[in-house]
């Protein structure tokens, strides 16, 4: 957000007496923001949760004493108590240990499939705007083509018949993760490369409405003063793009992309449930509560912790983007509002 | 507008005919048949179910005879089920489909619309956040936790309502409620945002200072243009409900599309998935041209930019 080339080029305005210790600086978009949003309780209290439970995804299966995948079938599902907080499933695995380590699994799912849309959505729809008569007519085109889509449909259908054992992009996968990862050409590592599958498809199908709104940005950005002047020095046409165009549009795709995150989520819980997503013995939240929506009248606990985890991640998220919109959009805080 | 009208429809056709034969491809080309499953079937018989559905023939000439099945509104055989066609099929769930998302749609809206007006009339009152946290409450919550959480009170618990199937109202009432729910609390957060925006701009105060009475504004003035992201959602909320349902059919065992689905796409069923996604990208594609067409019969401006 430092970036902000027009916002810098002001002399910062004089205030007669500041706090000690702060440096002079004028009221950046940045920094005014910053302070909206955190005099906004429900996001800050959001940002605080969200933060807690990444935590907890990361430490909670490197402290505890049991394992994700260590089945207990002699003890079975057990109520919570205090050997096992949160109970365990039918196979005698604690379930606190396996919602945290899903939690590492929701979460990379959602912020790499969010990267993955973030980079081609704001690539596409800056280099359509940026360019203008033709390229845009195209670029756009073929986005509304693709948002036509039936795109959930061609996940399911590209997760059953591509991502299957022994299939060539779980060879292709083997042999380049290999090179890092020797234990990668294993077949019990499919698992993982299910995952990743579902990473990369989920990203694939989500830059379309990020494409939208940072050509629509972009489109009004490309006339302002600072970027003909930008064009005058000589500066190339990616400079442009990346270094002044982006960062001024910067505000729509911060929230977009905290409001992408859970819908991603909630994809994948959705394929898992499906029994396409996250398998076993890993667990994600989404696998999690499908598993306990199948045993929710003998044992509803295995149920009510993933599914109150990912409803509380998911309404975090939206606060948190909800917060973000009202801190960077000055608009929202004009007249009645 | 006729011509813009004629023109979204002329686009139908290809972005549909990219979809199948996109879809189409990747079918094929996808390792494993309809017919390798658990029980290896013996060469001979292999063959032979391979000469009868022209599966041996090479790509090309099974794309041209698709293509053909398709102009003639045939979807060719299913190659599970024996002795049912694909036609048959979406002929038997398409309609349960169809009527469980049309029942959710319309609780959606009559939950969602009230609610969001609600909340953009009394703006930042305890009403407005009250309503808010409701629907952020059902976006958060996906429909498969949902369904199971309706089931568990109302049928297990208090006895109220069947479990599953899809026969008499009572059977309909869960399902609906879980499909239509958390749509309804997009749509009251769409209806509120737009109405918010339409009660500041300048018609709204001259209705005001025209002494109109507050009824008169919302009725005749703001709704009309406070709904235009409600109904920029209608095309793909109904898609996100078909979507939706393939989970809130497997879980109350409705006999729609939806669950054929998903068992079609592991078992291989090439025609029966082709069809199924023709369906749906049918319906979605005719939907979003529909919602561009009331769009822009809505909102004059869209017409003037398409100049």
């Amino acid at each position: 957000m430092s970036a902000q080339p027009n916002a810098g080029a002001k002399p910062p305005p004089r205030v007669g007496s500041l706090p000690e210790g702060e440096p002079a600086r004028g009221a950046t978009l940045a920094s005014d923001a910053w302070r909206r949003l955190r005099k906004n309780r429900t996001a800050t209290a959001s940002a605080v949760v969200l933060l807690a439970l990444l935590v907890a995804s990361i430490l909670v299966p490197m402290v505890s004493s049991y394992r994700y995948d260590a089945t207990d079938l002699a003890l079975g599902a057990v109520p919570p108590s205090w050997a096992h907080w949160m109970g365990t499933d039918a196979m005698g695995r604690d379930l606190l240990v396996r919602l945290f380590f899903g939690g590492r699994i929701s979460f990379a799912v959602g912020l790499v499939a969010t990267v993955i849309s973030f980079t081609i959505g704001c690539s596409w729809g800056a280099t359509a705007g940026y360019f203008g008569k033709t390229v845009d007519a195209v670029m756009m085109r073929i986005v509304d083509v693709l948002y036509t889509f039936p795109f959930l449909i061609l996940v399911i259908v590209l997760q059953v018949f591509f991502a299957n054992q022994g299939g060539v992009l779980h060879r292709a996968f083997g042999s380049t993760v290999g090179v890092f990862i020797p234990e990668a050409r294993e077949p019990s590592y499919f698992p993982v490369f299910q995952i990743v599958f579902v990473f990369a498809a989920l990203g694939c199908i989500s830059w379309l409405t990020m494409a939208r709104i940072v050509r629509g940005q972009v489109l009004t950005l490309r006339e302002q003063p600072f970027i003909e002047a930008a064009r005058s020095l000589g500066v190339g046409h990616a400079a442009i793009i990346f270094r002044h165009l982006l960062p001024n549009a910067l505000g729509p795709i911060i929230v977009y992309t905290t409001l992408t995150v859970p819908e991603i989520m909630l994809t994948e819980a959705f394929l898992s449930f499906l029994g396409l997503g996250t398998q076993e013995p890993l667990s994600s939240w989404g696998s999690l509560a499908a598993a306990g929506a199948d045993a929710l009248d003998v044992h509803p606990w295995t149920l009510l912790f993933p599914a109150a985890t990912l409803a509380l991640t998911l309404f975090a998220f939206n606060h948190l983007g909800d917060g973000l919109r009202d801190a960077l959009d000055p608009q929202t805080h004009e007249g009645r509002s | 507008m006729i011509r813009f009208v004629l023109r979204r429809i002329a686009w139908l056709v290809p972005t549909l005919w990219v979809t199948v034969t996109l879809v189409f491809f990747l079918l094929r080309l996808a390792p494993g048949g309809p017919f390798d499953g658990e029980r290896a079937v013996p060469a001979e018989a292999l063959r032979a179910l391979e000469m009868k559905y022209h599966l041996a023939d090479p790509l090309w000439r099974q794309y041209v005879d698709f293509l053909a099945g398709l102009l003639r509104g045939d979807l060719g055989p299913c190659f599970r089920y024996p002795g049912r066609t694909v036609n048959e099929l979406i002929a038997m769930s398409l309609p349960v489909s169809m009527h469980l998302g049309a029942m959710a749609m319309a609780l959606a809206l009559a939950v969602g619309v009230p609610l969001g007006i609600l909340g953009a009339l009394r703006h930042n009152t305890w009403v407005d956040s009250a309503s808010m946290t409701v629907a952020m409450f059902g976006i958060s919550i996906p429909r498969f936790v949902l369904a199971p959480l309706l089931v568990l009170v109302f049928s297990l618990k208090l006895y109220w309502l069947p479990v599953a199937r899809w026969e008499s109202w009572r059977h309909m009432i869960l399902p609906v409620l879980a499909a239509g729910l958390p749509s309804s609390a997009t749509i009251a957060r769409l209806t509120r945002g737009g109405m918010l925006e339409i009660l500041k701009s300048d018609f709204i105060r001259t209705a005001r200072a025209k002494g109109l009475s507050e009824r008169t504004i919302i009725v005749r003035h703001a709704l009309r243009g406070g709904l235009l992201p409600v109904v920029s959602y209608l095309g793909p909320g109904f898609s996100g409900l078909l979507v939706g349902s393939l989970v809130v059919e497997r879980i109350f065992n409705i006999p729609g599309m939806g669950r054929y689905f998903v068992e079609a796409a592991s078992n291989r069923e090439y025609n029966l998935v082709m069809g199924i996604t023709l369906v749906y990208g049918g319906i979605l594609m005719t939907l979003n041209t529909l919602v561009d067409v009331a769009y822009a019969w809505l909102d004059p401006r869209v017409r003037l930019d398409e100049k």
